[in-house]
């Protein structure tokens, strides 16, 4: 009976121990297919931007009275005045074969003699009407007869007599198709719907019907990243307007501005964060005296948990305009600091041994607490004499008229401020774990040698904790990068292109915390916005495994030392 | 004459030698004075930041005096004002020019003062820069009266006389007339209180119980109709009292103005009040804006809606994340054998740490939103569609997405906690025959329950602060109704919700007059601050704790 009792027990407890066992491992596998599920899930979305356009054989019908297709676009060719105002400035070189409209008129694209597609637009440098070539596409050789466009989209259909065809899109530079269409030769009339989804095709008596399935035309890599013609504006230019302005524009979506705002964002938080939090985690680490240490440190840590909507407001409706109202003085004030600082620790260290016992060795930095925070608001009280004696006045004003800047109130500089506190703390705690947890022996043996406290510092201690910093920089890049608030609230979140610390930018992140919720499910704009998630995915995911990576050999050496 | 050479020879590159030693030690000096500087830096920037918002954030509620300033003639529309001094800044000569105005002679910088003005529906601006060279007159008379109104902001004045209906009750201001109308928008306040009861209780039902019934049940309706017109009466008589009451002041320049009490909320003469009064008067306000609704777009009124949005959103996660981090956290820890694979996973909690919290809202927004909410629409509420229910953002699928953010933090922190038990606990464990998972559940767990709490304290620290991924995946500027109710199942997790974070970024940036916001915003970011911070003293102290139980046992 008890031996009975005691094997029911038994299993039971062997079964609580398999299923706990499986449980955890599941738990544990569930982390990593997590990670993997939301790679895969961001590919699978932004995938079909790479699908090429297809085409199917639908029906065929008799020929009837009316129009080929009711809502469609037939050929549409360039006016004959437009040809020869080309041909008279010379930029037609061979003869046109066929030509069609674009964009409302404001371009038009002519299959030349030699097979090449050449696209002529519309261009305001300059008074007047100016026509120039937009971009020459190669087809090949095919030797078009018909030209059809897309009236909503820079598709454009190429059909040979002999039932070839080729779907361009122009802007991308992209050949999305190249197919021989069945039944298709000796084509009499062509016409495609409006939507981009029926072809038609009269030959003889008869009009055949072909489907086509071209969701995401627009985007290759040129039209991501380079900059490329758009009708009406002066020059090639990368740009980003998702809600077109006029009915007959496309969405323009390069990424180049988004890409480049983040970096722009990202140098000048770095600029304040990473000098700042790696000299302050030297001096924690390794000067401090430990009770001191234990206050400051998780005192500082604590700003990593501010939430950055509150640094955000702060910076773009308390920091910018004041730091608008006193540019020269914000400009100066490191400098200020930095010759203050060392100042007053050069009269410091002149003063009598006796004053200078009552501060310990370690607690150099209260002594400076009064110093670092009176310094940048002398400087900041002083803008006003220093613009009126330096600048005229107006340093902003004195800005635009001398070096063309329009200051622009929220700007990289008042993100680079705002975000450099916020990535200090990160930069600041890892480095000085790196830093603190160099093993003592190293410095003791340094210092046994005869060596001082900063050759110590800078020969044997930096060196050991040069991965950690590292990581520390890295992940501290990392968060700049993928940070979305502060650069929502204290930017004007305008797309532009420039690395101007006085204007303001657009980085991935706000951009799709800003149209994400808006982009219809499935659109190519949604795919980008996946695709830019993707971007700062991959970025922040390669930067943070680099930075584990040395991390984690960092710490197999001190465990094999 | 030869050894004295040979002395100075040696003198020489010795004095130059110590020059250089000297050097560079005043240099190696400057630079750790440089480090302390960064060090205090950093310091001064945490400690400033806690400051300003405290300051700024709790004197929103202070009951400042009203000023009353006469200035000079020529200044500007309206020459005697009446209102709160906002903000005082300085601006240059120049810039005053370059205006239109005369600054006249003196110094290169002019003081400005902003005022608030209140009454914004008559007419005038509610806010207004002053120079205070034109101020000729300044004063705070006794009797100058802030109404908070639920409408239109506050109104700024001087109480004449108080109407009860057409009969004038007091005339004239004085003692008298305080006490009645503190009276009156008690009565008021009551009335307006059950007014609202009736219509959003009883009357709300039986309306929707008329439109329940069929159309042939004619005593049914009979019935129904008989109630409505009895809940009608009574909630005319309850409008009438809310309507009774009608405070006739003055405004700054003169004019005469009638404010039925209906929408006043609260009335004080800020001038007037003592110390103490003005204290409890504080905190009432402080108490209004933890508990009450947002009024006017969210520009005015409170913020309950908001903290109970987060709240519930931070619970959700933390029941979410919980299980599955401690979970992953024992297996790196406990199961798995240490190589490759607990590497990989390792990187992958670290990466997860690192990946930007919007890339995770995106794919909440397409994963759990789109993917996963159509399909649950598609299989359960396929009569609601094409209006869809949990295929849009909702309090939920925002509860995954953070649960996904915060999981590094709950695996991390228990894994820490983990490492901290000795190993000869787990093996005095074992060799008593118990199994794994016995030593797991009866030993090993309870003893790193401080640390699985400190983890979940940080999730729920990061889960309150996180905003750009509830952006895509639920949260709205305003939610007319709270995600709980009295019908089942009470807590309706498709609805989307409030959240503190993004009230400030609401309204912070999107409301149309930032100076009248601004100081709500900086009161919104206190307490979110507060929280925040409080949370995180919280794991502190939790994780100081566990520390402190197994500093006991590794002796």
């Amino acid at each position: 009976m008890s031996r009975l009792a005691d094997s029911r027990v038994a299993r039971q407890r062997r079964w609580f121990d398999h299923g706990t066992s499986f449980i955890v491992t599941a738990a544990g596998a569930g982390v990593l297919g997590t990670i993997l599920l939301m790679l895969l899930y961001l590919f699978w979305e932004v995938l079909p931007l790479a699908q090429p356009a297809s085409i199917s054989y639908s029906h065929s019908e008799p020929a009837g009275e009316g129009p080929l297709l009711a809502r469609g676009q037939g050929p549409d060719p360039a006016p004959q005045a437009l040809l020869a105002t080309l041909a008279e400035e010379g930029l037609l070189a061979g003869t046109v074969e066929s030509s069609v409209r674009l964009a409302d008129g404001r371009a038009v694209l002519l299959a030349m003699d030699d097979g090449g597609l050449v696209e002529f637009g519309r261009s305001s440098a300059g008074p007047g009407e100016r026509w120039v070539r937009f971009r020459r596409l190669d087809s090949g050789g095919l030797p078009v007869r018909w030209l059809l466009a897309e009236p909503r989209r820079a598709v454009v259909y190429a059909l040979a007599a002999d039932g070839r065809l080729q779907l361009w899109h122009t802007r991308a530079e992209r050949r999305l198709l190249a197919t021989r269409l069945p039944r298709a030769a000796g084509a009499e009339a062509v016409a495609v719907s409006a939507d981009g989804t029926v072809l038609a095709v009269r030959v003889g008596s008869e009009v055949h019907h072909y489907r086509l399935h071209n969701p995401h035309p627009e985007v290759s890599v040129s039209s991501l990243w380079s900059a490329t013609w758009h009708p009406d504006y002066p020059a090639p230019a990368r740009v980003w307007q998702s809600s077109p302005a006029g009915a007959s524009d496309e969405p323009k979506l390069n990424l180049a501005p988004l890409a480049l705002g983040t970096f722009k964002a990202a140098l000048y938080t770095m600029l304040l964060a990473a000098p700042l939090g790696v000299l302050a985690a030297i001096y924690t680490a390794y000067f401090m005296a430990r009770p001191l240490r234990r206050l400051v440190k998780p005192g500082i840590e604590l700003m990593e948990a501010v939430p950055t909507v509150v640094l955000g407001f702060i910076a773009g409706l308390w920091l910018a305009p004041r730091v608008e109202d006193a540019l020269a003085g914000v400009l100066a004030a490191p400098l200020v600091l930095v010759l203050g600082v060392v100042l007053v620790g050069g009269l410091w260290s002149s003063l009598p041994r006796r004053w200078r016992r009552r501060v310990p060795l370690g607690a150099r930095p209260l002594l400076l607490l009064p110093v670092v925070a009176l310094l940048p608001w002398a400087s900041v009280a002083a803008s006003p004499a220093i613009e009126a004696v330096l600048f005229g006045g107006d340093l902003a004003r004195w800005l635009e008229q001398e070096f063309d800047i329009v200051y622009q109130q929220r700007n990289a500089l008042v993100v680079g401020m705002a975000m450099g506190f916020a990535v200090l703390p990160t930069v600041f705690s890892i480095t000085e774990d790196a830093i603190f947890s160099v093993p003592r022996s190293l410095s003791y043996g340094s210092l046994a040698l005869g060596a001082t406290r900063w050759q110590t510092l800078t020969g044997v201690v930096l060196p050991t904790a040069s991965p950690g910093i590292f990581s520390a920089l890295m992940i501290g890049l990392g968060r700049a990068i993928g940070e979305t608030m502060i650069v929502l609230m204290a930017t004007g979140n305008t797309p532009i292109l420039d690395g101007d610390p006085f204007t303001g930018l657009r980085s991935l992140s706000a951009n799709i915390a800003m149209e994400a919720p808006e982009a219809i499910v499935g659109s190519t704009h949604f795919r980008v916005l996946f695709l830019s998630a993707l971007l700062l995915f991959a970025f922040t995911f390669v930067i943070n495994t680099i930075a584990e990576l040395v991390r984690q050999r960092l710490r197999y050496r001190y465990a094999a030392g | 004459m030869r050894q004295v050479d040979v002395v100075e020879h040696a003198h020489r590159p010795l004095l130059r030698e110590r020059l250089r030693a000297s050097l560079r030690r005043k240099g190696s000096d400057a630079l750790e004075w440089l480090a302390a500087g960064a060090a205090a830096l950093a310091l001064v920037a945490v400690l400033g930041l806690v400051a300003l918002l405290t300051v700024k954030g709790l004197g929103h509620f202070w009951p400042g005096p009203l000023w009353a300033l006469e200035l000079r003639a020529g200044a500007g529309a309206g020459d005697t004002l009446l209102g709160h001094v906002v903000a005082r800044r300085e601006v240059p000569v120049a810039q005053l020019r370059e205006a239109g105005r005369d600054p006249g002679p003196g110094s290169a910088v002019r003081e400005r003062l902003l005022l608030r003005l209140g009454n914004r529906d008559l007419g005038a601006p509610e806010f207004r820069w002053v120079l205070a060279s034109d101020i000729l007159e300044q004063h705070m008379p006794p009797s100058a009266t802030v109404l908070e109104r639920s409408e239109w902001g506050p109104l700024f004045g001087y109480p004449l006389a108080l109407r009860d209906g057409d009969v004038t009750q007091v005339d004239g201001d004085g003692p008298a007339l305080r006490a009645a109308l503190a009276k009156a928008l008690e009565a008021t306040a009551i009335a307006r209180e059950r007014l609202r009861a009736l219509e959003q209780g009883p009357l709300a039902a039986a309306s929707t119980a008329l439109a329940r019934l069929p159309a042939n049940d004619a005593s049914g309706v009979d019935e129904v109709l008989k109630t409505l017109a009895q809940l009608e009466t009574e909630r005319r008589v309850l409008r009438a009292v809310v309507d009774r009451y009608v405070l006739r002041l003055a405004l700054a320049n003169g004019q005469r103005v009638e404010q039925p009490l209906a929408t006043v909320l609260r009335a004080y003469q800020p001038n007037a009040l003592a110390f103490p009064a003005r204290v409890g008067l504080y905190l009432q306000r402080l108490w209004d804006f933890v508990s009450g609704a947002p009024r006017e777009g969210n520009t005015d009124g409170g913020v309950f809606p908001a903290i109970f949005g987060t709240v519930a959103l931070v619970l959700l996660t933390a029941v979410l994340v919980t299980p599955l981090g401690v979970l992953a956290a024992v297996y790196l820890h406990e199961y798995a054998r240490q190589g490759p694979l607990t590497r990989l996973v390792r990187i992958a909690v670290n990466n997860l740490a690192g990946v930007p919290s919007l890339v995770f809202g995106v794919f909440g927004l397409g994963f759990f939103v789109y993917v996963l909410g159509g399909e649950l629409d598609s299989l359960f509420f396929a009569d609601r569609l094409p209006s869809p229910t949990f295929g849009s953002p909702g309090l939920l699928w925002a509860s995954l997405t953070l649960a996904l953010l915060t999981l590094p933090v709950v695996v991390v922190a228990t894994e820490e906690g983990l490492a901290r038990i000795p190993r000869s606990v787990r093996e005095g464990s074992l060799a008593l025959g118990a199994t794994r998972a016995e030593t797991l559940w009866r030993v090993v767990l309870p003893m790193a329950t401080p640390a699985m709490m400190t983890g979940l304290v940080l999730a729920v620290a990061r889960a309150a602060g996180e905003v750009a991924p509830l952006m895509l995946v639920g949260v709205v500027k305003l939610a007319p109704t709270l995600p709980v109710s009295e019908h089942f199942p009470y807590l309706h997790l498709e609805q989307k919700f409030m959240n503190l974070g993004f009230h400030i970024y609401d309204i912070g940036f999107h409301s149309p007059d930032p100076d009248a916001t601004r100081s709500l915003v900086f009161a919104t970011a206190f307490l979110l601050v507060a929280i925040i911070l409080v949370l995180n003293l919280a794991a502190v102290i939790l994780r100081h704790r566990l520390r402190e139980r197994y500093k006991s046992l590794d002796t």
